[in-house]
């Protein structure tokens, strides 16, 4: 193998960057005005050695935002954030439903959460949904509960959180 | 020195340092675990085994720990610790080609290539490295650290604005918490529990995990992003062969790694940036970079390894640990009634000696065992994302909550992820965030203690005047100048070629 090989299939790790409509300076640009926007509350009549240096990078992100902003309006990069409205639907109840398991951490315990949520993203991510999916599903979260119990728990002895129902 | 390597070799001390690095090596894989607690976890076995052995088996976790922190950067684009960030710019690209088991085998032999090296200058050089170390005060590590930063135009990918906004908000967040210096609470408005700040480890299992994860579940409805995994017949020969025909890289980082090393609290995390950076900057074809590059996964862990060894160097000869597991090699010395410093090697010289060769050794141990290990864990990649996507998000919950045992880690983890998921479409690379969130506290607590120091003294001056801080300074500005002029280079052949394109 070429080591020389390796720049020619640059594209393939890159999924982040497809040209599209939406103005990601600009948005980049508002983002780093809300951080610095915070930051600046934060930093609101303190003084002191401590705040030196997040008063340095607050401004540091405001005159970055600015950059981009200009940038936004003279020469925008211009991309796709999702592919399809399937996949925009898909990613945000992904991560409304990973919120939900972590949110229930503290509820129901992480072995009855991630039980669940295991199967479940199992189950439904799989390209079919028939009762051999669901025994697989069931199997594999069988095994990665049991492989992190042996590890973290048995092995090294870290506590992981438990339900404050039960 | 010979009796050393004589105790080291017996059959007893070889199988702890095996029994070790293959610890090192499961434990150092998961993301979250990091070798501190692994190493930590195995001093209550320590107490029934002689000073030496103890050592042997200790070390044999650290180093096969720093090797396997590239297994999750290469394999999921998670980097295992903050050791392996520079890992993953090339590892996983490399598993996207197909090559998992290339960027696994570069990896473990950069590793052994690094081990080797900062054994020999653990072994021979300790004291004149130790006497050097203690010349960094507060403004070298400021200027070394503004130095490591301008790593980050060599890491922005094609927006350098957006690299440097990510860098500004990776050093933000790191901010957040109880400040090193004046001990301020800082951007925890009233919340209790985050005046403990953000956790690195999270931080970067947020950064890296959790967008990966987002875009495994895209990578459904679009062209895959990892191709799929071939195992190669030759693959080691063929990997060692490509790493060799540039020994300069191996070497430069090795030594970057051994220098940066040395410096208590600077460490793994940037040596192994600062030498991808100067791999970089020093081939000949530098766009290879960050598209698969062999020598760019090679720069980061020969670097990432020597430094591991090197930083046990002030430990041993001042008594000053130099890094998390050194503080833990250090109560491991004091339980078993040996006292770091200079005594040690006049005192207790077989001890000092056995550990050092062990470091080295374990190296070898490492290599062998991580070549074993890379043609199953590159089949790793051919597992179906529907299993992979919850077991990564299981391991990575875990990880985060075992750190403090904290819950809030946990809410950190997934805001920050969807932050930077978000950023990452946007056109933002989580390696300049990185970078900031691991530079964030050592130029910070240089930069307000070498203000600290300049106003007892008067002068101000006390940040240009120093020998040392004087080179870092040279090294910067050329840095700097450096990447505006290739970034200028690059943007008159955009021109040139959109111009010469028909109308």
């Amino acid at each position: 193998m070429s080591d020389d090989t390796a720049s020619e299939q640059s594209a393939a790790s890159d999924t982040t960057r497809r040209p599209g409509p939406v103005n990601s300076d600009l948005w980049s640009a508002l983002a780093l005005f809300a951080i610095g926007g915070v930051a600046l509350v934060g930093l609101y009549g303190r003084t002191g050695d401590s705040w030196i240096f997040p008063r340095v990078i607050t401004y540091t992100m405001l005159v970055l935002g600015l950059a981009l902003l200009v940038k936004a309006f003279l020469r925008p990069e211009r991309l796709q954030i999702w592919a399809s409205s399937q996949i925009t639907r898909e990613v945000w109840i992904f991560i409304g439903g990973v919120s939900v398991y972590v949110l229930a951490l503290r509820f129901v315990g992480f072995w009855v959460a991630s039980a669940l949520t295991c199967f479940v993203l199992i189950y439904l991510l799989g390209p079919e949904r028939t009762s051999r999916r669901a025994l697989m599903a069931f199997v594999v979260s069988a095994g990665t509960l049991a492989f992190l119990f042996l590890v973290f728990r048995q092995g090294f002895n870290v506590p992981l959180p438990e339900s404050t129902w039960f | 020195m010979f009796e050393g390597l004589l105790l080291a070799l017996s059959p007893i001390y070889l199988m702890y340092l095996v029994i070790g690095v293959f610890g090192g090596i499961v434990v150092g894989a998961l993301p979250g675990l990091t070798a501190t607690m692994s190493t930590a976890l195995m001093v209550p076995f320590t107490f029934a085994l002689d000073p030496a052995a103890g050592l042997v088996l200790l070390g044999g976790i650290y180093v096969g720990a720093m090797y396997a922190d590239a297994i999750p950067a290469c394999l999921v684009n998670t980097p295992g610790t903050a050791a392996a960030v520079a890992t993953s710019f090339d590892g996983y690209p490399l598993t996207c080609q197909g090559k998992a088991q290339h960027a696994l085998i570069a990896a473990c032999f950069s590793s052994l290539i690094g081990a080797i090296i900062g054994g020999i200058a653990l072994l021979v050089l300790s004291p004149p490295l130790a006497a050097l170390s203690l010349r960094f005060g507060p403004p070298e590590y400021f200027w070394i650290t503004v130095f490591a930063l301008t790593i980050i135009a060599s890491i922005a990918g094609e927006s350098f604005l957006k690299g440097m906004a990510g860098g500004a908000i990776g050093l933000f967040l790191a901010t957040i918490g109880v400040g090193t210096v004046g001990g301020a609470n800082r951007f925890t408005f009233g919340y209790t529990p985050l005046q403990a700040g953000v956790q690195l480890i999270v931080a970067l299992i947020a950064v890296f995990a959790f967008p990966q994860l987002i875009r495994m579940l895209e990578e459904r409805y679009l062209d895959a992003e990892v191709e799929e995994y071939t195992s190669s017949k030759g693959a080691t020969r063929e990997t060692i062969g490509a790493l060799l025909r540039k020994p300069v890289n191996l070497i430069r980082s090795s030594l970057i790694g051994v220098l940066i090393g040395i410096l208590p609290g600077a460490g793994p995390p940037v040596a192994s940036l600062v030498s991808y950076n100067e791999a970089k900057r020093w081939d000949k074809d530098p766009s290879q970079y960050g598209k698969g590059s062999l020598h760019g996964v090679a720069a980061s862990e020969t670097a990432n390894n020597s430094s591991a060894t090197a930083s046990i160097i002030p430990l041993l000869t001042l008594g000053i640990p130099g890094a998390p597991v050194a503080a833990v090699i250090y109560g491991v010395l004091l339980i078993h009634g040996l006292r770091p410093g200079a005594q040690l090697y006049t005192v207790h010289g077989t001890i000092a000696y056995t550990f050092a060769w062990s470091l080295l050794l374990a190296g070898v141990v490492t290599f062998v065992l991580g070549t074993l290990l890379s043609k199953p864990l590159g089949k790793i990649v051919a597992v179906p994302n529907e299993i992979l996507i919850p077991v990564i998000l299981l391991l990575a919950t875990v990880g985060s909550f075992a750190l403090r045992n904290s819950i809030l880690d946990v809410y950190s983890l997934l805001i920050i992820g969807v932050f930077a998921y978000l950023l990452g479409k946007l056109g933002f690379h989580p390696g300049p965030i990185a970078l900031g969130l691991i530079l964030g506290p050592i130029v910070e607590g240089g930069l307000v203690t070498a203000l600290a120091m300049g106003r007892a003294s008067g002068m101000f001056t006390v940040f240009f005047t120093r020998g040392l801080s004087q080179i870092f300074i040279v090294m910067t500005v050329l840095s700097v100048v450096w990447t505006v002029y290739s970034r200028w280079k690059v943007w008159q052949r955009d021109v040139a070629i959109g111009s010469a394109q028909p109308q």
